[in-house]
């Protein structure tokens, strides 16, 4: 669909008050609930072919693509230049786009050590609900002119308009990159987690199985040289193991998963934790009965990442994200309503009641 | 409020909400303006509150009887953000300074907001750690103004802003509720209201606690100076630095009048006779500076650099810094006034946005000095001018004016750090459409009903834009032919 005839038809859905589902190649839909529209049955309006990088410009380490774009195929590009997109995203089967990866806001292994999807834009396009094409930020790395919309987008899960196009900061790939692995305990991993948090060569690290898996980044020579101080075993094939934490697949899938964001030195589910990467504050967990957002405390959260069926939507009903203050629900509410008057877009996606 | 009664009930029971109250007009001069020293005005109260019960109470009064609130922090802000509103109530912050706690476990800092952005970094230094944004007010502005502005320092190219810094908020709502923001970790629950918050102006709530994230002191810095005959090739080198694949922690720039007011002011052993100076400072390891060191010096002498210098001492660091952190009281003694402007743009355009700014100085007949954050294309043109002579003021601004738009025009922004406020209120509306600002409306509206906080600034209303909109010709098109109006 190109962007005018989406405009139109996001128009007419608001004024009939037709529910909407957007979506990119959908890969996702193990992230949030199924779109619940409570009166007519929803249109999905698809992103996909509004594809293709707008302008990129390895010198000002910039890129603007269009949100249907496919990471794969933009990662590919920044490549060819040296570059990426320092957040790491994660390729879930090898289909996200852009679009998707901005409206999710799931940032990879790096984060901890280079910044979140949010850090990295610069600005964005988007469609209002109303069917307006609108424009926050822009390309030049400081701007503080107006509300700072685009971040706002950044994990909106698509409830607050149709993200069109999306610009990035991009940051030169490291010369080398590899991963070691030691055997270690928990407690002292998450010492050593410590130890590291600063270190300008690690770009990761997580543990699980009784072993620390530390990914150095940088110049050759100081990789090498760092890694020799640091000593453990040098695993082969360096990327897969981050790419199957971030991609989640290294998880079994009997039971449900929980993603809990916390401060990297808490003591919250340390133990119980199936994995724990992002230098200790985000802990994965493998647990089907406790009531984990009880357990959280106000300065952590945890997201139900995946239900024990294992892929699609969690089921009617139930939420996913850590339950909000009273306030702050009110403040969503109020938010979704000037971006989306009629609530048509992802209703329910995000929370039952938004 | 309208009435007199109602203000007499008001100001009763503001001295019960809050202890210290100040009505005296004498005693409120110094809150009169903020950085922005030609846009004064004095509040009709103005509340010093101690405790966040305090602040509450304010503003449930407030609220109740419809009287504006601008928050203040130091005052320092340089768009008038904090300038008072004659009918309302200055909040001042500058009760709340202390440090709450530091986590060195979780490398956190948790502080109240009128603690100053450099008070934070002198208390954990002895511990290995920094607080990374650092604007070259950070010796009086306060974190909470560094929140509400998204503040910038020289060392952002690598560290970012404050919204890249800062994990938690706590706020005080409008109708005087509590709330917080983000989490420990490094994301939270629903919509990023966190990064919402910053750069907005106090406009969306009252900021009462901060979480920042600590830094480790890097184990080695390096900073170099290079000095050029020309801006053009200063701005070049900038650009080959950074698409040579160096992250520096620091990239500024200054031309040939600031190098000279700051030489004169500290003397900090910069090249008078260049046209222009890059410093550049380099952290890390040892091991990586060393490497980046030989690729800068590779860069630069390219690049046609007549001067570089290599600070390796922490007393030769400080003292290149020296100069451009006290480049605008430096330049300040240059003429009597001068006006700071805080466009971005793209970093290969700072060329021709540097020719065109010197162009136009001729025009207007009006010095200019260019001290700046060349890394991230943010450029700080300070005017020169004196507002006893009539007229000069205004030509100033009309100067300024048509800086930002240059800016526009180049696919950047009229402020990259230092804000709307009311200053630059009708370049807001060169930049958005009116759909665009209706949304801004709207999330105003969304935190702040009935608009009690800081009205008036950061975001122009659409009929104000009508007004000024006659004489502009909108985004997309390519032309200003206003520009040629003087
Ligand atoms: C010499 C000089 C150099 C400067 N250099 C830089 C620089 O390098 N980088 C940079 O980014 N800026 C710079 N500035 C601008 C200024 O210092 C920053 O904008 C700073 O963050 C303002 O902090 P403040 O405490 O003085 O805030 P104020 O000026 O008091 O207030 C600024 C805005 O924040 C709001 N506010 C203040 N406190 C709160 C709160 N607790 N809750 C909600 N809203 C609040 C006010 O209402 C106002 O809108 C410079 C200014 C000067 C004078």
């Amino acid at each position: 669909m190109e962007i005018k005839d989406a405009a139109q038809f996001l128009e007419s859905c608001t004024s009939h008050s037709q529910p909407v589902i957007l979506q990119g190649s959908d890969t996702k839909a193990f992230l949030g609930r199924k779109v619940d529209p409570n009166n007519s049955p929803a249109e999905i309006l698809s992103i996909n072919e509004h594809s293709g990088i707008i302008h990129y410009e390895p010198t000002e380490l910039v890129i603007q693509v269009r949100s249907g774009s496919k990471l794969a195929d933009v990662t590919a590009v920044l490549e060819e230049n040296g570059q990426m997109f320092a957040f790491e995203p994660a390729n879930f089967n090898g289909q996200s786009t852009i679009g998707g990866m901005v409206a999710a806001g799931l940032s990879g292994s790096r984060r901890p050590y280079a910044g979140s999807v949010r850090d990295f834009v610069l600005g964005a396009e988007m469609l209002s609900a109303t069917g307006e094409l609108i424009n926050f930020g822009g390309q030049v790395m400081k701007n503080v002119a107006g509300y700072d919309v685009s971040r706002l987008l950044v994990g909106s899960l698509g409830c607050l308009g149709l993200i069109t196009n999306v610009s990035f900061k991009v940051l030169p790939k490291p010369e080398q990159e590899m991963t070691l692995r030691l055997e270690m305990s928990r407690a002292d991993a998450l010492l050593k987690m410590r130890e590291l948090v600063n270190s300008p060569l690690v770009s990761a690290t997580a543990h699980f199985d009784g072993q620390l898996m530390i990914r150095l980044s940088g110049k050759v020579k100081s990789v090498n040289d760092f890694s020799k101080r640091l000593g453990g075993e040098l695993i082969a094939t360096e990327s897969s193991c981050w790419d199957a934490i971030d991609g989640q697949s290294i998880f079994p899938s009997e039971q449900k998963l929980w993603k809990v964001s916390t401060a990297p030195m808490s003591p919250l589910f340390l133990d119980e934790a199936y994995l724990i990467d992002w230098g200790g504050a985000q802990r994965w967990l493998l647990e089907s009965e406790r009531d984990i957002w009880a357990e959280v405390d106000k300065y952590s959260s945890a997201t139900l990442m995946r239900d024990s069926a294992g892929g699609e939507y969690v089921h009617d009903g139930e939420e996913v994200f850590q339950p909000l203050s009273t306030l702050q629900k009110n403040l969503h509410i109020s938010l979704k309503t000037k971006f989306d008057p009629a609530g048509i877009l992802n209703a329910g996606r995000m929370y039952s009641w938004l | 409020m309208i009435n007199v009664d109602s203000q007499k009930a008001f100001l009763k029971q503001l001295k019960v909400a809050c202890g210290h109250v100040i009505v005296d007009q004498s005693r409120m001069k110094v809150y009169e303006t903020d950085g922005l020293t030609a846009k004064k005005a004095l509040p009709a109260y103005v509340a010093l509150p101690e405790t966040i019960e305090e602040i509450q109470a304010c503003m449930r009064l407030c609220h109740a009887f419809d009287v504006p609130v601008v928050a203040r922090g130091a005052g320092t802000g340089l768009s008038g953000g904090a300038m008072p509103h004659e009918q309302g109530l200055l909040l001042s912050l500058a009760k709340f300074n202390r440090i709450l706690e530091v986590d060195v476990d979780n490398r956190l800092a948790r502080v109240e907001p009128g603690v100053t952005n450099l008070s934070i970094s002198d208390r954990v230094r002895p511990l290995g750690l920094y607080y990374a944004p650092d604007p070259s007010s950070q010796i009086a502005c306060t974190i909470g103004g560094n929140v509400a502005e998204n503040s910038g320092g020289v060392h952002c190219l690598k560290y970012g802003l404050t919204v890249h810094n800062v994990r938690h908020l706590t706020l005080v709502s409008p109708q005087g509720e509590l709330y917080e923001l983000g989490s420990h970790g490094y994301d939270s629950a629903g919509f990023d209201l966190l990064a919402l918050l910053h750069g907005s102006e106090g406009m969306l709530g009252i900021v009462v606690e901060v979480t920042v994230a600590l830094l480790s002191v890097p184990e080695e810095v390096s900073v170099v100076l290079a000095g050029f005959d020309s801006t053009q090739e200063a701005s070049e080198a900038v650009g080959a630095i950074i698409s040579g694949g160096l992250l520096p922690a620091g990239l500024e720039m200054m031309d040939r009048l600031a190098i000279q007011a700051a030489e004169d002011f500290v003397n900090a052993g910069y090249p008078r006779d260049a046209a222009a100076l890059l410093l550049c400072e380099l952290d890390g390891s040892a091991e990586e500076v060393n490497q980046q060191l030989h690729q800068l010096r590779q860069i630069l002498t390219d690049g046609g650099a007549t001067n570089i210098k290599v600070a390796a001492t922490q007393e030769e660091r400080h003292k290149l810094w020296l100069g451009r952190k006290a480049a605008f009281p430096a330049v300040g003694r240059l003429a009597p006034d001068y006006y700071c402007m805080d466009g971005t743009v793209p970093r290969k355009a700072l060329t021709a946005v540097l020719e065109r700014i010197s162009e136009l100085s001729r025009q207007f007949d009006l010095r200019v000095a260019n001290v700046f954050h060349a890394g991230d294309g943010n450029l700080h043109p300070l005017i020169l001018f004196d507002a006893n002579q009539p007229g000069e003021l205004d030509k100033a601004e009309a100067f300024g004016a048509q800086i930002l738009e240059l800016c526009i025009e180049k696919g950047g922004t009229i402020t990259g750090e230092h804000g709307v406020g009311i200053e630059k209120i009708d370049q807001m509306c060169v930049q958005f459409t009116s759909q665009e600002l209706s949304l801004f409306h709207g999330i105003k509206a969304a935190f702040d009903a009935t608009g009690i906080l800081n009205p008036g600034k950061a975001v122009p209303t659409l009929s104000r834009c009508a007004e000024f909109g006659a004489m502009h010709v909108h985004r997309g098109n390519e032309k200003f032919p206003e520009l040629e109006r003087f």
